[in-house]
């Protein structure tokens, strides 16, 4: 109490290292935040002693000063919480982007590749059908050729 | 001003004005310790304690008393503007009410501390002694003061 850390620690001044020092005094000792407590007081009325009162309008002009503030801070959050609302939109919007691809593969599902491999299969069938019926057709033409060139030549035997 | 119009409750208002009618008087004496003009003083006497105000530092919540809280906004505020570093305060200052009581140099230890908020490691640099001799001389001077107040 003799070192001068109370009055520091009143005014103000005190460094972290001597609040920390206060703090752990005032716990332990119940005597030394009394002292304190009567130090802050003490200095108080000492102010007290020193006060001039203040000019007439002071109070109403202090009331009217924190009321604009207060109404100008409600109109801040008001705008705020508007601006807030209307953003959120445009960050849905914005949270999809739209994507022009230039890519020239596709993705499909993997279901589609057992249609394309009966449709693989089928055309090989008729394929083979195809080629088939082309190649009796054609010895079939070959075979009513011959059959009438040996019309043809049994006639003109005769 | 009437409280139909004001945006602040009835309740909040009747705190104010406690809060007034307590500490109004002593922060402007505190402020003419530094300021002399009474319309500049008048100014900043509004400013200090409508920001006090909407701090909402009217009923502290920790130890510390509110006086000792508002004459820190105070200073805060003053030093800000660099209106307290003048030497005009020296001669009319807090610790001249009993003057013959005080030392010249705890008078200025004194002032420096109270209206400029100057830290010991500072005033012991200026006056170029050590810090634990300031801080004994803060002491001192704020002991004389408290028991001529006492007498």
């Amino acid at each position: 109490m003799e070192s001068g850390i109370m009055e520091t620690y009143v005014m103000g001044i005190a460094t972290e290292q001597e609040i920390e020092q206060i703090t752990s005094l005032k716990k332990q000792y119940p005597e030394f935040e009394q002292e304190l407590a009567k130090l802050e007081y003490d200095m108080e009325i000492l102010a007290l002693g020193m006060a001039i009162p203040p000019p007439p309008g002071v109070l109403a002009k202090i009331e009217n000063e924190v009321n604009e503030i207060q109404l100008r801070d409600q109109k801040v959050e008001k705008f705020t919480a508007r601006d807030h609302a209307a953003g959120y939109d445009d960050i849905r919007k914005d949270r999809y982007i739209e994507v022009e691809s230039s890519s020239s593969h596709m993705r499909i599902h993997k279901a589609w590749r057992w249609v394309f491999a009966a449709v693989f299969v089928l055309g090989k069938i008729f394929l083979g059908f195809a080629i088939y019926y082309y190649l009796e057709n054609r010895q079939a033409k070959e075979q009513i050729n011959e059959l009438k060139l040996e019309i043809k030549q049994g006639i003109q035997r005769r | 001003m009437s409280e139909v119009i004001l945006n602040i409750s009835k309740e909040a208002s009747k705190d104010i004005r406690q809060f007034y009618d307590k500490y109004a008087g002593m922060l402007l004496g505190f402020i003419q310790g530094t300021i002399q003009d009474p319309k500049k003083s008048e100014a900043h006497l509004i400013k200090i304690l409508t920001s006090f105000i909407l701090e909402a530092k009217l009923n502290p919540q920790g130890k510390s008393s509110t006086w000792m809280l508002l004459r820190q906004h105070a200073q805060k505020i003053l030093a800000q503007e660099q209106l307290t570093d003048t030497e005009s305060m020296i001669t009319s200052d807090y610790a001249s009410v009993n003057p013959d009581q005080l030392s010249l140099k705890e008078k200025e230890i004194f002032n420096a501390v109270y209206y400029l908020g100057r830290s010991v490691s500072y005033l012991a640099a200026s006056f170029g002694e050590e810090e634990n001799s300031i801080r004994i001389q803060l002491k001192s001077s704020i002991d004389k003061m408290r028991r001529l107040r006492e007498n």
